[in-house]
């Protein structure tokens, strides 16, 4: 009998290029009419057909958020800003104080943003979530944007680990918990390899960097007890981002849905998951969230995925 | 026609799986299980798709009233069924026809690029023109505020005087009708400028390069035509076009992709400027031509500037402005008196001397 080594892929990205295209072009061209409103509505189109592809077991996730929510964060967001800008004109100090608050700022956009997408996010129509405050993850990104400036970024390994903790264990799947039980002091020995080859490789070091980062931080999370396996190489990974950037740049830019594709695909197909989930046991608990953060990163463009 | 389809049911409390039975009825999906108890009853006005019916997925629905649940039926007889009896459902699409809607997709962003490539330059003149002259004039007059803080300017009566005269006689010609503020900077490099509204700067090092008042007069008239064109803002308008159409197409995914358009971008944009480049050209030797000033010195200046360009030439299509050389033959032809006496001219040369 053939020895079971490989265990079939249990999440598939199952999204045809070509139809994400179409997707892209009809997004394009409504977004030039409107003058860029309908931008909120082409992220949601977008994001509906990648997750409504993505088989996990046997099932498809669904992403129920809309243009409308994102249109009202960002407008709320718009708002605040706008209120900044009139303060800031007659009080000109509060600008420095805003210099100092923009780690705060980009830890509760980055928190919001994902709590957003992870609470819109279904599978068998139970929600996942991100549950905690965001102004306690925004306060740990100020703390340790400070530590970083004192070890003059040589934190950076204990300083991410902690940070991708502080999320992840407060990540679930209805009333599934995620675990993250990763030691930042285990990526400190790439971290300072990188370091020392950062001249060298022209900072090339760095994509390789975080390719072994992914497969830390993948390989050291649980869901309930389904434990997950990167087997991703920071070589394979340096590999796929310089592919896309040649695709990219050689076919200024159209290759997008494809590559958004196929670099999905690749990071599953590095993907192993170990253990069952009892998904009769799994009740609906989080509670849908405001597009506010998503708003806050889109305007300070900070990337969540 | 089969009246009921075997289905999965999620019942939105938990994430387990219940095989289950739909029936269709005129008004209403009813959901039962294997012994046939009811299990919800879906009027269809309130029934929805999750997302659009790809043909390789099963058809996802949910309910208005029981928001959370949701049903999935992989069967094409009953999303034959369905389609048109729902809000929004037009059955699915299919992925053999994909070549089909690529082609007309791909048809349709060549139309957008040639589009977009043709029509901004077009669209950017009568969009400006939209623009009231009092915007363009307080935004010129911020501009010309922030570029002239920090730079001192040459001043003095019998320059600003002669500068004056020879601005009067060109504003004329060209048919302005608005005076333009010319300002002198302590600058040597060599070069002048027209903001958005009524500014124009010069730089000393021009006047010092200039070898008669005709050359500093062909730039003048240049520059003015730059302001009566609007030229500045039909770049603002044309960069922002192209910008929305650029954002538009590359979303919020990727700033690397952004990076590789936003050089097409540049290239495009040097085109449109060497384009009103030589439209400054045409009016400025229309305009010197009426006010009958020479073009000889013009055409000694662009001459003086194609030498100096041998050592570090720059190729025609990375360049805001037409070749020089190109430029001295057009004002070869013109003949008339100098754009300022011996005396006036003398008083332009010194302005920057104290």
């Amino acid at each position: 009998m053939q020895e079971q080594n490989a265990s079939p892929q249990r999440i598939t990205q199952h999204g045809h290029g070509a139809e994400l295209f179409v997707i892209f072009i009809v997004n394009v061209i409504l977004t030039i009419l409107t003058l860029g409103i309908y931008r909120f509505w082409a992220i949601t189109r977008t994001r509906r057909y990648i997750w409504s592809q993505t088989e996990i077991e046997g099932q498809y996730l669904e992403y129920t958020g809309s243009g409308k929510q994102l249109l009202i964060g960002f407008i709320k967001v718009a708002l605040i800003f706008i209120a900044l800008a009139v303060v800031i004109a007659f009080f000109p100090p509060v600008l420095a104080l805003l210099y100092l608050a923009m780690p705060f700022v980009i830890g509760l956009a980055l928190y919001g943003a994902m709590r957003y997408r992870l609470s819109h996010t279904r599978l068998r129509g139970v929600r996942f979530g991100l549950d905690g405050k965001a102004s306690d993850y925004a306060l740990m990104t100020l703390g340790y944007t400070l530590l970083l400036l004192f070890t003059l970024g040589m934190a950076a390994p204990w300083v991410r680990s902690a940070l991708y903790g502080e999320m992840t264990n407060h990540m679930c799947y209805g009333s599934a918990r995620f675990h993250y039980d990763g030691r930042g002091s285990q990526m400190a020995g790439p971290f300072f390899l990188s370091v020392l080859l950062t001249l060298p490789t022209l900072g090339l070091i760095w994509l390789w960097y975080r390719g072994r980062e992914i497969r830390y931080q993948t390989s050291h999370t649980r869901i309930a007890n389904l434990q997950l396996t990167s087997t991703l190489s920071g070589r394979a990974y340096t590999w796929l981002v310089l592919s896309n950037l040649v695709m990219l740049v050689f076919t200024l830019g159209l290759a997008l849905p494809w590559i958004t594709l196929r670099s999905l695909r690749y990071l599953l197909a590095r993907l192993q998951i170990d253990g069952e989930l009892d998904y009769a046991a799994i009740t609906q608990s989080a509670e849908e969230a405001n597009a506010t953060g998503e708003g806050l990163a889109d305007a300070l463009d900070v990337g969540v995925f | 026609m089969k009246l009921h389809f075997p289905a999965r049911w999620y019942d939105g409390l938990s994430a387990a799986a219940h095989e289950v039975e739909v029936h269709t009825h005129v008004d209403a999906l009813h959901i039962a299980d294997h012994a046939g108890r009811l299990i919800a009853r879906w009027p269809l006005p309130a029934v929805r798709c999750t997302e659009e019916h790809y043909s390789n997925l099963a058809l996802r629905l949910t309910c208005r009233e029981q928001p959370d649940a949701r049903l999935i039926v992989d069967d094409s007889e009953f999303a034959a069924w369905l389609r048109g009896r729902i809000a929004g459902y037009h059955g699915a699409s299919d992925r053999s026809a994909l070549g089909l809607r690529l082609g007309v997709a791909l048809v349709c962003l060549v139309i957008i690029a040639i589009g977009a490539i043709k029509l901004l330059p077009n669209a950017s003149a009568p969009l400006t023109r939209l623009i009231p002259h009092a915007w363009e004039d307080s935004l010129g007059d911020h501009v010309a505020k922030l570029l002239l803080q920090d730079e001192q300017l040459c001043r003095n009566q019998a320059g600003d005087t002669a500068i004056s005269a020879l601005m009067h006689r060109l504003s004329q010609a060209q048919g302005l009708e608005h005076e333009v503020q010319v300002h002198v900077l302590k600058n040597p490099e060599i070069n002048a400028l027209a903001t958005p509204g009524k500014h124009i700067i010069v730089f000393e090092g021009l006047i010092a390069q200039s070898e008669s008042a005709d050359e500093l007069a062909a730039v003048l008239a240049h520059e003015l035509a730059h302001v009566q064109q609007r030229h500045v803002m039909q770049g603002l308008v044309r960069d922002l076009g192209m910008t929305l159409v650029i954002s538009a197409t590359l979303g919020d995914m990727s700033t690397v992709a952004a990076l590789a358009a936003d050089t097409g971008r540049l290239m495009l944009s040097l085109s449109y400027s060497r384009a009103s480049e030589a439209e400054a050209d045409r009016i400025a030797y229309a305009t010197l031509q009426k006010a009958g000033i020479s073009g000889a010195g013009m055409q000694a200046f662009f001459q003086r500037m194609a030498q100096g360009d041998d050592e570090l030439q720059i190729p025609a299509f990375l360049s805001t402005h037409p070749q020089p050389a190109q430029r001295a033959l057009a004002f070869s032809q013109l003949e008339g008196t100098p754009g300022l006496n011996a005396q006036q001219w003398q008083a332009v040369q010194q302005l920057c001397s104290d």
